[in-house]
């Protein structure tokens, strides 16, 4: 069985009656048939459509053989200055910025995969210049027995004490390292 | 239309890139290409430009062309994305724009009349009315109800489905036929 249309779906299939299957228009027209509200709606709908077809009259260029020229000029003309005359100001900013972005892209793209250098300490000068060097300094004092606590201890009572020459570990040590 | 005077042997040739049968293809097609444009963007100005890159379009795509499909439908596919680009490219100008064209006495009296209205002032009420619709949905309006395509060949110019181009048309119209509304009141009040 057929199902009866409502007002309110016909409203909407009014508009688009040229494009209805059949079987929708036939509901449609059945339901109009019995509807003068409808049926009215379709009139209007019918009336306004004329007008709409009626406003827009087929235009042809002012100049035909100028339109020619300018389409196989543009055809002949070079690739670049082609792309060029059809960008506007804003397109061609919109380019410069994305390429820019692209290169900083990669840049980091590339800093961030490259592989780190090893580290290297810095050759010594062969000069008279004293160079303090942490980790020679700490292995040698381990070498002759001496824990790294007690290298630092002891600097921390000679510090305290005025009369550090006393100390035979920090004499040696700054005689050898200038500390 | 002029596509069944075109031989097939000048579209052969313009396939490989042959000028001289390309212009006969520019000078058979300009007017209808023209025209299409025009009723997207209501402006010589523009429709010339659009007009112009669908040709540079067509002739960079030629050789891609196939014969089993008719030049016209490729060129409608082809006028319809530039003017959709533009559209596009241009709505957030349009987009604050109101309708609001009072009819002319003149108008008035035709009204009246009932009689079939080509009138300056009621082509401008309608095409600015068209300025509001969204690309899509002017772009549907355009081609089936200026156009006269039917849906399935609207189907395969802008590659909707016939639901999507059915509720696009609905919309489109209502939104005409809101400003025709509008003169109408004006004839009855």
């Amino acid at each position: 069985m057929v199902e009866v249309m409502k007002c309110e779906e016909s409203e909407e299939l009014i508009w688009i009656y040229d494009v209805l299957s059949t079987a929708d228009r036939s509901r449609l027209d059945e339901h109009v048939e019995h509807c003068k509200y409808c049926s009215a709606r379709v009139q209007e709908w019918q009336r306004s459509h004329r007008l709409i077809q009626g406003a827009f009259p087929r235009m042809v260029p002012e100049h035909s053989a100028a339109f020619t020229h300018r389409v196989m000029d543009a055809i002949t003309a070079p690739k670049e200055q082609r792309r060029l005359r059809w960008m506007t100001p804003f397109q061609v900013l919109r380019t410069a910025m994305g390429i820019t972005a692209l290169v900083l892209v990669i840049s980091f793209a590339y800093e961030f995969l490259r592989q780190p250098e090893p580290f290297a300490h810095a050759p010594v000068p062969a000069t008279d210049a004293v160079v303090l060097n942490t980790s020679d300094f700490l292995e040698i004092k381990m070498q002759e027995g001496r824990s790294v606590g007690s290298i630092f201890s002891c600097v921390k009572v000679c510090r305290d004490d005025a009369a550090s020459a006393s100390c035979e570990d920090c004499v040696k040590k700054i005689k050898n390292f200038a500390l | 239309m002029g596509l069944n005077r075109l031989s097939e042997a000048i579209i052969e040739k313009a396939k490989h890139g042959d000028v001289h049968a390309f212009r006969i293809i520019v000078e058979e097609h300009q007017n209808f290409v023209y025209s299409v444009a025009f009723r997207f963007v209501n402006s010589t100005r523009d429709a010339e430009d659009l007009a112009q890159e669908t040709f540079l379009r067509l002739w960079k795509h030629m050789s891609r062309y196939n014969s089993s499909v008719r030049l016209t439908t490729w060129l409608y596919k082809i006028v319809t994305n530039v003017c959709l680009d533009h559209l596009k490219s241009t709505q957030h100008r349009r987009s604050s724009m109101d309708v609001d064209l009072k009819p002319t006495e003149q108008m008035i009296a035709a009204l009246n009349a009932d009689q079939p209205l080509i009138d300056e002032e009621l082509r401008r009420a309608v095409a600015a009315a068209a300025e509001s619709l969204t690309p899509k949905q002017k772009a549907v309006f355009v081609l089936r109800d200026l156009e006269g395509l039917d849906v399935s060949e609207v189907s395969a110019v802008l590659r909707m489905s016939a639901g999507s181009i059915k509720s696009n048309l609905c919309l489109a119209r209502k939104r005409i036929a809101e400003v025709l509304t509008k003169y109408y009141s004006h004839v009855n009040g």
